[in-house]
């Protein structure tokens, strides 16, 4: 099913690249100038997509017209707020390299002291 | 006499909690043996949680036959034949009951929340995320610099903002200490302190554990890393991504924690024989478990029949 998620991203990455709302049919004409889909596969991903929340339609006549519910760069922000919210996570969902920021100060302090111990290495060696 | 013997447990568990607790948040060897650390703190906890559960239990059913026996069953009912011992029993019983079940329900819970955030977080890393320059590792086009790892599906997460700011060696330190997080099952450790925590809020002692853990499994991974990368790479790596100009409300006021964890990668490392360390660890994490559970059985065993109160 790895296959399913690459098709996934590749539907969204032509949902955002777009300029408003497109047919399936458009989708199923860009992908198709890097492979070979059927139309039904397209139609399936995109309906898949839409049931799990990430595209919106509305239809016009006979067929639907699919736009991204958010803007790339408004996921990716949720997606990184998600990741380092201030609080800690109850459930350890991610864990995090670096829990919080350091004051300036301190990390101007800490700085001098890695640059003394590096020195201190090369001397040594 | 069968009263003493939960009254001692609870006051064990209380001195354990207080006393240990004090005496291991101030420590400065968890720090420099940060595994060892963790240990400690868990056989804290959970000699004190069960010591409290095991007193509860004493309480309810004095009599604890060897065997399943019916003399034992004619005791019990002889001790439940005073009303005031059915009170004191039915409020022990309900007592016990319900910091088990609590504790069942915040863990099942947890890791259900837990698993179901990952599974959405996976799939909009799957949409969102390009492959990074190592495999296993998912890059996110933000200029923030942050590196995680989501445990289940074995994810490394690096921003391009972190991917900028490290260089290979720095990153190579990073994704070491990632994956002794997930080599370690990090998240299940801090999972259990923190659930327990919030399951009893107010109960100040698995505060301080949960806190305590958080870092100590930090700095393990820290170690553990340092064994594969440069300990001044990982160092660095730390200091570039805690000193971003992150947005002010995820700024955190007391920055001591992620200091610690840098000053102590600068010290060289004590040349311990690591035949020894590994021994040390391998008695320690025997012993843990029973010392843990060492004064709520003997508890137990001292209580085998039924004695007046």
């Amino acid at each position: 099913m790895a296959r399913f998620g690459d098709l996934e991203a590749a539907v969204m990455d032509l949902m955002w690249s777009a300029d408003g709302p497109v047919r399936v049919r458009w989708v199923a004409d860009e992908i198709n100038r890097e492979r070979q889909l059927a139309f039904n596969t397209v139609q399936t991903v995109m309906e898949n997509l839409f049931r799990k929340g990430w595209l919106t339609r509305r239809k016009d006549g006979q067929a639907y017209w699919y736009a991204a519910v958010r803007s790339r760069e408004d996921y990716v922000a949720g997606l990184y707020r998600e990741a380092l919210t201030a609080a800690p996570d109850p459930t350890a969902t991610l864990v995090r390299l670096v829990m919080e920021e350091l004051q300036p100060a301190e990390a101007a302090q800490l700085r001098r002291a890695l640059d003394k111990a590096a020195a201190q290495r090369t001397a040594s060696r | 006499m069968t009263i003493l013997l939960p009254l001692l447990l609870v006051s064990y568990a209380i001195a354990a909690a207080a006393l240990g607790a004090w005496r291991l948040a101030r420590a400065s060897w968890p720090r420099r043996m940060p595994r060892l650390g963790i240990a400690a703190w868990q056989v804290l906890t959970v000699t004190a949680t069960v010591s409290v559960l095991v007193a509860g239990l004493l309480v309810a059913v004095p009599c604890l036959p060897t065997r399943l026996n019916w003399d034992a069953v004619a005791e019990l009912r002889q001790h439940y034949a005073s009303p005031g011992r059915v009170v004191t029993g039915l409020i022990a019983a309900g007592g016990t009951l319900a910091v088990m079940a609590r504790m069942t329900w915040a863990i099942t819970a947890a890791m259900a929340l837990a698993r179901s955030r990952r599974a959405h977080h996976d799939e909009a890393l799957a949409l969102l995320g390009r492959p990074g320059p190592v495999p296993s590792m998912t890059v996110l086009d933000n200029d923030h610099p942050a590196v995680y790892c989501v445990p289940g599906r074995k994810r490394i997460v690096c921003t391009t903002g972190a991917l900028d700011r490290l260089d290979r060696p720095q990153l190579q330190a990073v994704l070491a200490h990632e994956r002794a997080h997930l080599a370690g099952r990090h998240h299940l450790v801090i999972m259990f302190a923190r659930v327990l925590e919030r399951a009893f809020p107010g109960i100040q002692f698995l505060a301080t554990a949960a806190g305590e853990i958080g870092c100590l499994v930090e700095m393990a991974a820290d170690d553990n890393a340092a064994r594969h990368v440069n300990r001044l790479a990982l160092a660095r790596a730390l200091l570039a991504l805690a000193t971003s100009s992150a947005p002010a409300d995820v700024l955190s006021a007391a920055g001591t924690a992620g200091a610690q964890r840098i000053r102590r990668l600068l010290e060289t490392p004590r040349p311990h024989s690591s035949a020894r360390r590994k021994a040390g660890f391998a008695v320690t994490l025997l012993t843990a478990p029973v010392l843990a559970l060492a004064a709520p059985t003997v508890a137990l065993l001292a209580a085998p029949q039924c004695l007046p109160w």
